[in-house]
């Protein structure tokens, strides 16, 4: 099980009729920062909390460090699962919500997070009711971060937090990682902000994996070509597309393959102007819905 | 992970299981908080209650330990925490923190003992604190009999009984929440509309009688010992189960709160409507004195004689007299005897009555008062045989004063003393006898001949 965090296999999760999760199956790296995208529905929350054993899956099979957390204690010591709103009761101070902490993780770094909230101008002597969204979401980001857990789940962590503290965030979220090196897994809307502390990635859709890769895969993974509509419509003949827009300005077509790959050439030399997709237009292009038509009928009678 | 050994990893469980539980115990304390004052403010109110009807003088005289509000408030309090079980497997406050179904389930139920054990001693210290009080009070009220405001028994006895009565209940509530997250919610809500359907059907068709069962779940007429081994053994089994079925559930769900109410309201609201109480359970129906009365003092073995000794007739008719208007007081609170006024009868007419052994003699300046009561036993219990043997009365000078002394108690019994000589008088007596009693104790009084003639003519001169 070396190298491997959290291994998933033909993981579902059904809620009634609804399928959040169809089949995952995945290895997740040890020692590295995994970015969970994928839009509203996708399935990322039900993901998490399969991982931190908080939500019971149908069917398939959850390792964690190479146990099932929902038995193994010592497994279980070694997950934090955080997202900006914890039920951790809204009438506690600040510092006995870090005694919790403190009591339930070994590894729990309570001096390290207290000198975080400090940086972020939090008072322990506050109760958790007082706190702004942001704030919230600063003591549950510092509270998992000091636990030092293999894994570390982050779900959407980062809502409503400044932009100023945000690149705190980001620097010591990065900088504490390569101290304290273990698997953190970050869902997040805001993909263009961090992906420069990512090191890998996984797609969700519709409760499906579309990929799991490393950053710098991902940025090689598709090429945008731009041109007027005949172009567009002349190069893209016969050729496979992830999406095409054909329309009489900003005809543009994304192909799976590197910027500096064959295909990108040849559309090069056929007049288009080429691109490379960054990692959120990638996730944009792939699960796109098909949904201009739909648009269109919002300013028709 | 794989390097721990077996035992290594269940001293991490037990660990688990202890960090969970101080976790829990720190979230909830404004609770407890809360519940204290909640109890302490139902002793307060039971004060002000007892003092108002003090000093209208309608009240107690003889206090016997807390009052009901307290009692009602504790039980309030458990009911609270029991229902508060719902989210055993899906307290989100708790599953938030490492751990496994198992150690979770397992703190929680920890942490939850812990405070019913809290609760516990609050009720015992509450006990105490009000009987210590009313000692105080009673230091200026002279007519205030607060001997058996406390014991140690009756503390020990009343904690246990609670500690064990909530651990009853809320093994109860788990198991039913436990099997409620196994159904699920649509086969959980068919499960309460059964539930109340053939409630229902045993009352009001099978004249189920509801008091009998609460009767048995309040352990009336049993003894400490059996009643305490009856609800830690249905706690064992439920607990079990409830172990057992959640561990099989495997995951953080919460039953609905709303569906055990409505079993609980549709239970005993249905059932109240046609519950007909035949007999009250709490009157002792023995009553022997209203048969023959012939052989009444020689038959029976709850009989107690008292010898009073008299130097010259003035003492012997003013004790005679004292005895025949009833007047045998408790020193402390001025209490009568709770005796029918005994009939006045010499030597000779006693015997010819029934009322004295043919070869009982009086000695010169002697008299004998003889207290008799029915010995038929209610529940096993011979509460009346008992109230008369440990009666005392005695005399000083010419006044006659009674007192009651304590016999044995039911933790005695609990702890394997035989259950028949083991009887506590006064618990008996505040359990079982809710109406006035005394018409079933008889008395009479045995004088010598010489001084009934000597007071039948002194009777004779001063009424000319």
């Amino acid at each position: 099980m070396e190298g491997i965090a959290i291994q998933l296999d033909a993981v579902r999760k059904k809620y009634h009729n609804n399928t959040a999760l169809d089949g995952i199956t995945v290895n997740l790296h040890e020692n590295c920062i995994i970015g969970l995208i994928g839009a509203n529905g996708s399935g990322k929350t039900t993901l998490m909390k399969i991982c931190a054993g908080l939500e019971e899956k149908s069917s398939g099979k959850v390792l964690v460090c190479g146990a099932d957390i929902t038995k193994d204690i010592c497994a279980s010591e070694e997950v934090i699962y955080s997202m900006h709103d914890l039920p951790v009761g809204k009438l506690y101070r600040i510092s006995e919500l870090l005694k919790f902490y403190n009591t339930a993780y070994p590894h729990f770094d309570l001096a390290f997070c207290k000198k975080m909230l400090e940086i972020f101008g939090i008072s322990l002597k506050k109760t958790c009711r007082t706190l702004s969204q942001g704030q919230k979401s600063l003591v549950h980001f510092s509270c998992a971060t000091a636990t030092r857990c293999r894994v570390t789940l982050l779900d959407e962590p980062f809502i409503g937090i400044d932009i100023v503290n945000r690149e705190l965030v980001y620097e010591i979220l990065l900088r504490d990682f390569m101290e304290h090196p273990r698997a953190i897994i970050i869902s997040s809307h805001n993909l263009s902000e961090i992906e420069g502390i990512l090191s890998e990635m996984l797609l969700l859709h519709h409760g499906r994996i579309v990929f799991y890769q490393e950053m710098d895969a991902v940025r090689e993974m598709l090429f945008r070509a731009d041109g007027s509509r005949e172009e567009i419509q002349g190069f893209i003949e016969g050729k496979e597309t992830v999406c095409a827009r054909e329309k009489e300005i900003g005809s543009y077509a994304v192909f799976r393959g590197s910027v500096t790959g064959e295909a990108a050439q040849e559309a090069k030399a056929a007049g288009l102007t080429v691109s490379a997709v960054s990692p959120e237009d990638v996730s944009i292009y792939l699960t796109m819905p098909e949904k201009g038509k739909e648009l269109e009928s919002l300013w028709k009678d | 992970m794989e390097g721990l050994n077996q035992n290594e990893r269940k001293r991490k469980w037990v660990s688990n299981v202890r960090k969970l539980a101080v976790i829990r115990l720190r979230q909830c304390r404004k609770l407890y908080l809360e519940a204290v004052l909640f109890l302490g403010l139902a002793v307060v109110l039971d004060f002000v209650n007892f003092f108002m009807k003090y000093q209208n003088n309608f009240g107690r005289k003889n206090i016997y330990g807390i009052g009901e509000l307290p009692l009602c408030a504790a039980i309030f309090l458990a009911a609270v925490f029991g229902l508060g079980s719902y989210n055993i497997l899906g307290d989100g406050r708790l599953s938030m923190y490492p751990g496994t179904v198992a150690s979770r389930f397992c703190a929680r139920l920890c942490s939850d003992y812990l405070v019913f054990l809290g609760a516990t001693v609050v009720y015992g210290g509450f006990y105490g604190i009000n009987s210590l009080i009313l000692h105080v009070f009673a230091r200026k009220e002279i007519y205030l009999d607060v001997r058996n405001t406390f014991s140690w028994n009756y503390l020990g006895a009343g904690m246990l009984q609670m500690f064990c009565a909530c651990l009853f209940m809320y093994s109860l509530l788990v198991l039913i929440y436990s099997f409620f997250t196994k159904i699920g919610i649509v086969f959980a809500s068919v499960f309460t509309v059964a539930v109340i359907i053939v409630a229902n059907v045993l009352i009001y068709i099978k004249k189920l009688n509801l008091y009998k069962v609460w009767d048995l779940l309040v352990g009336k007429g049993m003894a400490l010992g059996s009643y305490l081994a009856f609800l830690l053994s249905v706690w064992a089994v439920f607990t079990v189960l409830a172990f057992i079925i959640a561990f099989r559930v495997g995951n953080y769900r919460k039953a609905s709160c709303f569906l055990l109410w409505v079993v609980v309201a549709g239970v005993f609201l249905g059932g109240s409507s046609c519950i007909r109480p035949t007999k009250s359970v709490y009157v002792y129906e023995a009553s022997y004195f209203r048969g023959d009365e012939k052989y009444l003092f020689l038959d029976k073995d709850a009989k107690k004689d008292f010898l009073f000794q008299y130097t010259d007739f003035k003492q012997g008719k003013k004790i005679m007299e004292n005895i025949a208007n009833g007047k045998i007081l408790r020193r402390e609170d001025g209490d009568w005897i709770l005796v029918a006024t005994p009939r006045v009868l010499t030597e000779k007419e006693a015997k010819e009555e029934g009322c004295l052994e043919e070869g009982f003699s009086l000695k010169e300046n002697q008299m004998l008062y003889r207290v008799a009561a029915s010995d038929l036993a209610y529940k096993n219990r011979h509460i009346y045989e008992n109230m008369v043997k440990s009666l005392t009365i005695y005399q000083e000078g010419t006044d006659i004063f009674w007192e009651r002394e304590r016999c044995g108690n039911v933790i005695s019994s609990a702890f394997g003393m035989d259950y028949e000589k083991c009887q506590d008088t006064d618990y008996d007596i505040s359990r079982y006898l809710k109406r006035w009693w005394g018409d079933d104790f008889q008395s009479v009084l045995v004088v010598e001949d010489a001084l009934a003639k000597k007071w039948q003519q002194d009777n004779d001169n001063a009424m000319y």
